[in-house]
């Protein structure tokens, strides 16, 4: 059933403003559905014929926060937190996947809707949250921007109103944030 | 690298590529370090203009956010200006829903009113199209449908942007059946005939195939000039032809259709393959009767209440309460009005709706299709006879007489042999709980009983333990009807405790102290506070709060018994006074020398009493086991705990669950002990003897999450243990909130995962979050709750934020209560000492760390590691050579 809908309005509303705590209640309500919706967009990659993932997060979004569409400014913010809880989805399950691969470890959680998938993303996922998670260190922002764009598909200046910053400064930042990851893969 | 590097690169990357590098070089002078850093970054980015991966995002939703935002902005616009219809006249707008408006329309030839129902413009909204087939449908339902009790169809046609409208007729000043009724202050009897009315019209839409789905209170309106009722909104109903004419689309299987708590399980159960049928509307039939009766709504004490998890499970699981008791349930005041409403005072008004009544709703609302009234007639039917004063067919002769019998005949003397417990109990559960040809089947087992030996009866101890989890459901459902409408308290209260057994089973142990509460009032009342029954009653009221770690009003529970426990049976005596001594140590103001002596002292008598290798045996071994642990006497612990596993393993008659709980002790022990091998070894044994055996959100289970989670945590495999503690802690959330404090247990876990991780800032919040549960659930301020203020600490301590790390150590200290789980306040003063230090103030560090370890009197090492810690940094400060001296020691001694 669909979680309390203003509860989750308010959450993102909390979230955006860096309420303790608000992240982890947050996820609680948000995390099952992102996870099925992943789970959608890694079979996608064996089966073609399946809706975009993007109209999926759509649909997630009218399950949680609204059916009515005039909620602009909370479903910029619920993509934003789309994103890193995809990230944090998949990055978990490349973790897992590369651990079953070398033999170790136990059958911790099975996400069985993942099994379709062929094993070529994992690696390259955990590179990149490495990579990210560096960028992170060396400038909060830019880390930032770079989950926004690539786990959460913003536009910049969707970027920008997400991050209260000025669309000029998140487009330079991400060009040099791009520049940055892309010299950190190589090594 | 520094912002003089992001600064070149702007501007370079900004030239063409061409012109890149000596824009760079410009910039960088003669800092060659700095070039080469800007130039690995151009090349970088350079290198990649072909393949910009990062430019292919995951998804790509920004484009669908322009679009969805547009289209609202569209829609807006046009929704605002009404629809234009040659012939008509549009007057005002009558309300809107997910799928059409309404307005009200003059229709010019004929100058009558009429209401216009208009499909909403065309949104990107996923499921517009099966709008468009569904909005089609109502029209030909209602088409199909001419009855005097449904409203009536006039005109069907499109505008001119193609949207599809139809024309009903208009009940100017119609009021909703509940409306009318309180307005004419309808008696008992006016709202039934009403209430037969409607009845008709349903009955005249299932003869036609037509299955209504929404049936409530707001869907019947009641014409205020012939005062017959008219059921309207045919928007979600069903053929049940195979081959219908129209095509029915189903919805997706997450959007419910219907209304709480109108809407029947079957209607939610759809994802499961559960089909509605005629019989889903009889349902909501007996709930629109139940609200004529009784203004109540049963699942919805607060009519706002939010269509989540918990309601949707109330719906499909929990049994409706009888109308009249839900009724007896409200304040007094509003009773006051409910009767007034009805011209009766609420005595009358309970005296009308017990028995009959209650009955025939009952069987309505029934859970299972089969067990209702197999269609609108039928209760129709019944209700006739009601008014006609003949025996209603509700009357629960049918199971329950049986029941009853057969239990007061049998549960309190039924002797079986422990060998064939299991399968006889459940099978003579299931049996007689279900319908008639399974009484039957009772019956034949009944006799087998009698002949039968060996003593198994209510207040066994593993008596929760002898059913699968769906049967106790089943039975604990069916129970509770049983208990509404009995009317003799012997046997209600019979029937209570084995309802309250079978709940505690199931893990529900809110509901089943709840359940144990209210027997032992009412056995008190009827026994004496002194009888056996009353006792055993505060004795499982009082195991219940342990559950739920409400360990002082478990105490005082267990305290009322004790001056009179000899009048339990042997084995129960056993349990009460182990479960006594799991309290005071839950309560952590009792000694630990003085706790092994007790149970010690219990160890002694279990030869005398029951068994030596009895269960009771391993529950003191458990406990012991708990104190050792409390105090870092791992190796005594876990010899203990050892102990009790050896006996639950040989006892056959102990389940895989309560085995599996028992490894997951040696892993916590284990764990503590800082053998994270051999912990993880116990932990995925009780893994394996747990998943499978309980449903996926039993407290056990999710402690051996919690507990596997910690442990995987602690060896650095973060990425295995974060799904686990979030894993319990969604189930937690998921399953019934009955055990908050449990919730917030695994809160204060994940925080600790979270600042192993090195992201103290989302430790923090999860840590807030879990201190404010915390403080609205419960009202101990048990061991757990001290533990996790400790955590906070913890975590100021490693943003390296040691002045606010002091400031709130310092309360928590003050705050604690003297005696009380003093291994963790040492603990606390050793945190202190190291913030203490961290910020310079040694002398008073190492005065507070040296109380910390005089605390522990008989020379035992709590929780060396954070001992350790304090060492370390006060060991670099000033102090005396002969206080250094004493650091260097211990250090040498206890840390590695």
């Amino acid at each position: 059933m669909t979680p309390p809908t203003q509860e989750i309005t308010q959450l993102l509303r909390d979230w955006r403003d860096s309420v303790p705590g608000s992240e982890s209640h947050l996820m609680e309500l948000v995390y099952p559905e992102l996870k099925q919706i992943a789970a959608a967009y890694l079979k996608q990659e064996s089966r073609n014929n399946l809706p975009t993932t993007s109209s999926l997060v759509h649909e997630a979004y009218l399950r949680l926060v609204s059916t009515r569409t005039e909620d602009w400014q909370s479903r910029v913010h619920f993509f934003g937190f789309a994103a890193r809880c995809m990230r944090q989805i998949l990055i978990a399950w490349a973790r897992q996947k590369l651990t079953k691969k070398r033999g170790a470890g136990q059958d911790w959680e099975t996400y069985d809707d993942f099994e379709l998938v062929s094993c070529s993303r994992p690696r390259a996922w955990l590179q990149l949250d490495d990579a990210m998670n560096a960028l992170e260190d060396y400038n909060q922002r830019m880390g930032r921007i770079a989950e926004l764009r690539y786990f959460g598909g913003l536009t910049l200046d969707e970027i920008a109103e997400h991050l209260d910053v000025s669309p000029a400064t998140i487009k330079r930042d991400w060009k040099f944030a791009k520049a940055w990851l892309y010299q950190r893969l190589k090594c | 690298m520094g912002p003089e590097v992001q600064r070149i690169f702007a501007t370079a990357v900004e030239q063409p590529p061409g012109r890149r590098e000596a824009v760079a070089r410009a910039e960088c002078g003669d800092n060659l370090a700095l070039f080469r850093d800007v130039m690995s970054l151009l090349t970088a980015y350079e290198d990649h203009q072909e393949d910009d991966f990062l430019e292919k995002p995951f998804f790509e939703v920004g484009k669908l956010l322009e679009d969805v935002r547009d289209e609202s902005l569209r829609l807006k616009a046009r929704e605002e200006v009404p629809p234009q219809i040659p012939g008509y006249t549009i007057q005002k707008s009558l309300g809107s829903g997910a799928m059409g408006q309404v307005f009200l329309a003059t229709q010019e030839q004929l100058a009558r009113p009429v209401a216009v129902k208009v499909l909403r413009p065309r949104s990107l909204e996923h499921h517009y199209e099966e709008f468009v087939v569904r909005f089609r449908n109502e029209c030909k339902v209602l088409a199909m449908l001419p009855h005097e009790n449904i409203a009536k169809i006039y005109e069907v046609g499109r505008l001119e942007d193609e949207r599809p409208f139809f024309t009903l007729e208009y009940l100017e000043g119609a009021q909703t059946v509940q409306q009318f009724c309180d307005q004419i202050g309808a008696d008992i009897h006016q709202r039934l005939r009403l209430f037969l009315k409607i009845c008709d019209g349903v009955a005249f839409a299932h003869r036609n195939a037509i299955v209504h789905r929404d049936l409530k209170p707001s869907n019947i309106l009641i014409d205020p000039e012939s005062r017959q009722p008219k059921i309207i909104d045919f928007g979600i109903a069903k053929s049940i032809q195979p081959h219908a004419a129209i095509d029915f689309t189903e919805t997706p299987d997450w959007r419910p259709m219907g209304t709480p708590p109108f809407i029947s399980p079957e209607q939610l159960r759809r994802s499961e393959g559960v089909v509605a049928d005629t019989r889903s509307d009889v349902y909501a039939l007996g709930m629109l009767l139940y609200v004529l009766l009784t203004d109540t709504r049963p699942f919805l004490p607060d009519e706002e209440a939010a269509f989540d998890f918990d309601l949707w499970k109330k719906i499909v699981e929990e049994p409706a309460s009888a109308p009249s008791h839900a009724y007896l349930q409200c304040d007094p005041a509003r009773r006051r009005a409910v009767a007034e409403r009805r011209a009766v005072t609420p005595v009358q008004l309970v005296a009308q709706l017990k028995r009959d009544l209650d009955w025939i709703v009952l069987k309505a609302v029934r859970k299972n299709p089969d067990d209702r009234y197999q269609s609108v007639l039928a209760l129709a039917d019944d209700i006739e006879r009601y008014l006609t004063h003949q025996p209603v067919k509700a009357r629960p002769d049918s199971w329950f007489y049986h029941v009853s019998k057969f239990v007061r005949r049998h549960w309190l003397s039924v002797t079986v042999g422990c060998l064939f417990g299991t399968s006889l109990l459940t099978l003579a559960t299931i049996a007689f709980f279900n319908n008639q040809k399974a009484i039957r089947e009772a019956e034949r087992v009944e006799v087998l009983l009698e002949h039968l030996k060996g003593v198994v009866d209510l207040s066994d101890p593993l008596f929760p333990d002898l059913f699968r989890d769906v049967t106790r459901r089943k039975v604990a459902n069916e129970l509770q009807t049983a208990i509404e409408v009995s009317r003799d308290a012997d046997l209600r209260m019979t029937l209570m405790e084995i309802q309250g057994t079978l709940l505690y089973g199931l893990g529900d142990y809110r509901q089943a102290g709840d359940r144990y509460t209210g027997l032992v009032r009412l056995a008190e009342r009827r026994l004496g506070p002194r009888h056996e029954r009353t006792l055993r009653a505060a004795y499982w009221a009082g195991v219940c709060s342990m559950a739920l770690e409400e360990a002082d009003r478990a105490l005082m529970f267990f305290d009322r018994v004790l001056p009179d426990v000899a009048v339990l049976a042997p084995h129960l005596q056993m349990r009460l006074r182990r479960a006594r001594v799991e309290a005071l140590r839950q309560l952590g103001q009792t000694k630990s020398d003085r706790l092994i002596e007790l149970l010690e002292v219990m160890e002694a008598d279990v030869g005398v009493l029951v068994e030596p290798r009895s269960f009771e045996a391993s529950q003191i071994a458990v406990t012991k086991g708990h104190v050792h642990r409390d105090v870092s006497q791992f190796k005594l612990a876990e010899t203990a705990y050892h102990r009790a596993l050896n006996l639950r393993l040989n006892d056959g008659r102990v389940s895989d669950p309560i085995r599996g709980i028992t490894y997951n002790y040696l892993a916590v022990n284990a764990r503590m002990a800082g053998r994270l091998d051999d912990a993880l070894e116990y932990a995925l044994h009780g893994r394996g003897l747990l998943e499978g055996a309980l449903r996926r959100d039993h407290p056990y289970l999710l402690q051996l999450y919690n507990n596997l989670g910690n442990i995987y945590s602690d060896l650095g495999r973060l990425a295995e243990a974060e799904p686990l503690l979030r894993k319990a802690l969604l189930l937690r959330s998921d399953a019934d909130v009955t055990v908050r404090p449990f919730q917030t247990n695994m809160l204060n876990n994940l925080a600790d995962l979270y600042l192993g991780w090195g992201c103290a800032e989302d430790a923090e919040a999860v840590k807030l979050f879990e201190l404010t549960v915390r403080g609205e659930g419960r009202g101990t301020r048990d061991l757990n709750h001290w533990a996790s203020l400790l955590t906070l600490a913890e975590i100021y301590q490693a943003q390296g934020r040691h002045g606010e790390a002091a400031m709130f150590l310092e309360t928590v200290l003050t705050e604690w209560p003297l005696e009380s789980h003093v291994p963790y306040y040492a603990v606390g003063m050793s945190l202190l000492a190291r913030s203490e230090a961290e910020q310079g103030r040694y002398e008073h560090g190492f005065a507070l760390f040296r109380q910390a370890r005089l605390l522990s009197s008989n020379g035992e090492k709590w929780f060396p590691g954070y001992f350790c810690e304090a060492a370390v940094v006060l060991a670099e400060g000033e102090l005396e050579e002969a206080e250094r001296a004493e650091l260097r020691a211990f250090l040498a001694e206890t840390c590695p």
